[in-house]
């Protein structure tokens, strides 16, 4: 029991070059352009996936949930299972199992919906225990306020680009990890597993860097859709599957481009 | 895939693709269910549900095995290793299960386990196979009756659970283990008997199961399905003697399984005991059993090192060379039972060495010793690469860096019986607790080992290599050109060298790396000596030092049509450059262009050329294109990752049966 499956990078022209790139000392923005190259086509056509849309569309729910006098019924309200005055972790549990009910018996999941589920999760933990006190110490109303106060254009802009950046993260280590660990050792691309840790690092500074390219997106999408649909009950998965799918170009774009 | 069951195969006649026929019993049988050694005590009649419960869990778990995942599917997102699986099974009890909540819980209790889609069509029997045929009852009775029923693999945690219970609290305990396999039978039964001799107490039960299908033919290994099927076994045991509760003994590092590298991506780390399978399997054995019916896991907060611990401190240690834990089963040696490189000999050997209990186990127990031997390249290398560094950062952490990373952990959270914040803290204990004991251990052996690591006479890519190797001489990940200190000059700003096992390209002072290929060796040749003509042979040559002859280097260098073509194209470019700069008055952009012309011409003059195309032989022509493609090829890899290099080497390298690279202005190369 407690088995793990690890998985090698096709052997494909284009992941060779990958491959080949990673052994030569390339920098992380450099792979991390030719992972979206080989990667493109399978990462675009998850993106309408409703891991990925159920993941995001349950951020938007939390901060509009927020700005209701009664926080936990405004989540339940929204589908969220979650005690009365909830704390930090159950809300995380709930955001998680949210995403879960979106795909009975496993319908439509795929690895990009999980990473999102994830991506969701520890994104809102980063996002609220920088605001609030940490991850147990805050009170019900400290984790109510901190998601009203992300509901502003600006701070959803940051909540876009955190989820975007960390999914996107993730989505590159998920390739980069099937090979990296192969170039550690003397005479390797990474003298020891420190320095591959420091290059782990480099790819999520780079992750987070481009997704700037969402912040001002989001966080206008988020302010016109509110005022759009404020009559018809908020923004819904519909809304958010276009907005994720944008996105997700927008962030494929600009690690394509980003390092010529 | 969909798979006909006992008389449902009956209904899908002759050869179907994508209907697979399995038979527990009768004319085909294929699938092979046995409970043996149950005590004659505990023959009575049984829950037909229960009959029902072990065959479809046989039936999952062979179809489990023959249903191929697919592999290397990274650029489908898995849309390969989740599957989706039909089956049609008759029933003695259909009311019960094709009511909703039995076939909810069902689906939901499989569909998290092996992240795969189900479906089941449940129909009554008309001749269902006897019980009896399952059932083999053996001669032992136990004089006790039993008080609990645990799953006994013969690992090392399973194996501290039958020392916690049958030896340190001497309950009468049913133990399901399953039936082992050849070589393995004897150090299992030899575990067995030193548990027996150990108890003190009631004598345990050893209760063997096993469901295979006959003539193997296995296509995945990966079995996530497993548990189910010792699970459900081990409740028809447990109902046969009048109990309601089951349990495994998993540390909770494992049972959680949160993923140790970023490509274990849902069920990749199995779900075997994860709080969340275990709450599910209590909602469903419930409504089959018609009872409150209990499933634990009673090392959920223990490490697999507080389990060994545990196990020495009873004063059993020497039991712990007889279990077993690694899934390579079928490369089994009687002298060398682990191989060392699974993720479970990996985890298994560090919690033996950070216990302090490896004088109770040989390290020589091991094909791969642990610390001192070379890993290959691939998994063996990636798996133990990814367990020693998700431990590492994980002693490093605090518990919010700790949710940052693994969101996965939240999974849990909901179905373990402790109030949501004391789950989540309990959790983070758990993993910093493991990753400290993990570090520890890696610690102690390298003091240990110090000196052959400062000496390096220890194979480079072994494990306390790869932790404690001091050598700096590591290419950062970054792209950045490398700092110089004041008295330094300063680094070249156009730059194209070989370095470590690729090529380093700097170009206005912005740093690329590539591959190692001939192309860049070409490139390197002419951007050494611009103006210079390397005729495609001599590049060929300078490129494959060792050989001694290659078939067209006697071949003169001659134009082609192509070459030819684009000399001219260029010439009339510049004709009309030259023009237009006379027209402007800007004499300077004449005399460029003017310059440019003469040394085409004279190039043109030098190669004799005087309008006529020379033949080539096929052979001159074969390796004018190979030099050439590796060129292009190269030239479009540079401009992919820097464009502005890129376009300058393309626009400055003429590619023909001789090539030259003849910029406009020449960057200050260093190579």
């Amino acid at each position: 029991m407690g088995h793990t499956r690890l998985g090698y990078l096709p052997r494909s022209r284009k992941w060779r070059e990958v491959i080949g790139l990673i052994a030569a000392g390339a920098g992380a923005d450099q792979i991390a352009n030719a992972i979206i190259c080989a990667a493109e086509t399978g990462l675009m056509a998850s993106a309408h996936h409703p891991g990925l849309v159920e993941a995001f569309w349950s951020l938007t729910q939390l901060t509009q949930a927020a700005r209701e006098t009664d926080f936990a019924a405004g989540l339940r309200a929204r589908g969220f299972n979650v005690p009365d005055n909830p704390s930090l972790p159950a809300i995380l549990s709930a955001v998680s199992q949210n995403v879960d009910r979106a795909m009975p018996n496993n319908k439509g999941r795929t690895d990009l919906g999980e990473m999102a589920q994830t991506a969701a999760v520890e994104v809102t933990n980063q996002l609220v225990t920088q605001r609030a006190s940490s991850l147990f110490g805050a009170t019900a109303q400290d984790v109510q306020r901190v998601f009203r106060d992300l509901g502003t254009e600006k701070n959803f802009g940051d909540l876009g680009k955190q989820f975007f950046g960390q999914l996107t993260n993730k989505v590159l280590q998920f390739y980069a990890s099937r090979e990296c660990a192969n170039h550690v050792g003397q005479g390797q691309r990474f003298a020891n597993l420190a320095a591959k840790a420091a290059f782990d690092q480099a790819m999520n500074t780079h992750c987070r860097q481009a997704s700037v390219i969402v912040q001002k997106f989001a966080g206008d999408w988020q302010s016109k859709q509110n005022w759009k649909n404020k009559d018809t009950g908020g923004i819904t998965r519909k809304h958010a599957e276009g907005f994720a799918h944008q996105a997700m170009k927008k962030m494929v774009a600009e690690l394509n481009e980003g390092n010529k | 895939m969909l798979f006909a069951c006992n008389e449902a195969a009956s209904s899908h006649p002759g050869t179907v693709a994508g209907v697979a026929k399995l038979r527990t019993a009768g004319h085909g049988k294929n699938v092979r269910v046995e409970l043996n050694d149950i005590g004659r005590q505990f023959h009575q009649d049984i829950a037909p549900a229960l009959i029902d419960l072990v065959e479809i869990a046989a039936f999952v778990y062979v179809a489990d095995q023959m249903n191929r995942r697919g592999a290397d599917d990274v650029e489908t997102m898995g849309a390969n290793w989740r599957r989706r699986m039909r089956f049609e099974i008759p029933v003695r009890v259909p009311t019960l299960w094709n009511s909703a909540p039995v076939g909810d819980a069902l689906m939901e209790l499989l569909s998290f386990l092996s992240e795969d889609e189900y479906e089941f069509t449940f129909s009554q029997y008309k001749n269902p196979p006897a019980l009896d045929s399952y059932l083999s009852f053996g001669k032992l009775v136990q004089p006790t009756p039993p008080e609990s029923v645990l799953l006994f693999s013969g690992g090392l945690d399973s194996l501290g659970g039958v020392v916690e219970e049958v030896v340190r609290d001497k309950r009468a305990a049913l133990l399901v283990t399953h039936a082992s396999a050849g070589t393995m039978r004897e150090r299992h039964h030899t575990l067995t008997s030193m548990i027996t001799n150990a108890s003190g107490g009631p004598r345990p039960h050893f209760i063997t199961v096993r469901a295979s299908k006959q003539h193997r033919t296995e296509k995945e290994y990966t079995q996530r399905a497993r548990s189910f099927l010792y699970a459900s076994f081990a409740v028809a045991v447990a109902r046969m003697a009048d109990l309601n509760a089951i349990r495994f003994y998993e540390n909770g590092v494992v049972s959680l399984n949160l993923p140790m590298s970023p490509q274990v991506v849902g069920s990749r780390a199995t779900r075997t005991t994860h709080p969340r399978v275990l709450a599910c399997m209590r909602k469903f054995f419930s409504l089959v059993t018609n009872t409150q019916f209990d499933v634990e896991n009673r090392f959920l907060w223990k490490t697999k090192a507080d389990v060994v611990a545990d196990i020495v401190k009873a004063g059993h240690g020497a039991m712990i060379d007889y279990s077993i834990s690694c899934t390579h089963t079928r490369k089994y040696r009687r002298d060398q039972p682990h191989c060392g490189v699974c993720s479970q000999c990996i985890d298994r050997r560090f919690a033996v060495l950070a216990a302090g209990a490896g004088q109770f186990e040989p390290e020589d127990r091991y094909r791969h010793k642990l610390l001192t031997d070379p890993r290959d390249e691939g998994e063996s290398r990636i798996m133990l690469a990814s367990y020693l560094e998700t431990a590492q950062q994980v002693a490093a952490m605090d518990v919010t860096a700790f949710y940052n990373r693994y969101g996965e952990a939240v999974r849990a959270l909901p179905h373990i019986d402790l109030p949501v914040d004391d789950a989540a803290k309990r959790i983070f204990e758990l993993y910093k607790r493991h990753g400290e004991q993990i570090v520890g251990a890696i610690e102690t052996a390298g003091k240990t080992h110090m000196s052959q690591i400062v000496k390096r006479t220890l194979p480079e890519s072994c494990t306390l290599r790869l932790v404690h190797d001091p050598n700096p001489n590591t290419i950062v990940g970054v792209s950045a050109p490398p700092a110089s200190g004041p008295t330094e000059p300063p680094p070249p700003t156009h730059q194209l060298v070989q370095e470590g096992q690729g090529w380093l390209l700097r170009f206005d002072g912005i740093d690329r790396r590539f591959a190692l290929s001939v192309g860049m060796l070409y490139l390197r040749e002419m951007l050494a000596f611009p103006s210079k003509r390397f005729t495609v042979a001599q590049l060929y040559a300078m490129a494959r030092p060792h050989l001694k002859d290659i078939p067209s280097a006697r071949a003169e260098a001659k134009f082609d049509a192509k070459e030819a073509r684009a000399l001219w194209v260029r010439i009339n470019e510049l004709n009309d450059d030259i023009a237009a700069a006379e027209k402007e008055g800007n004499t300077t952009a004449k005399q460029v262009a003017e310059n440019e012309k003469t040394k085409l011409l004279a190039y043109l003059r030098e190669a004799n050329f005087a309008g006529r195309m020379k033949i080539e032989s096929t052979d001159q022509k074969r390796l004018r294109d190979r030099v050439r493609n590796r060129v292009n090829d190269t030239i479009e890899i540079i401009r992919k990752y820097h464009s502005t290099a890129g376009d300058h080497i393309d626009g400055a390298i003429l590619r023909g049966s001789v090539m030259t690279y003849e910029p406009a202005d020449v960057p200050p190369w260093d190579f």
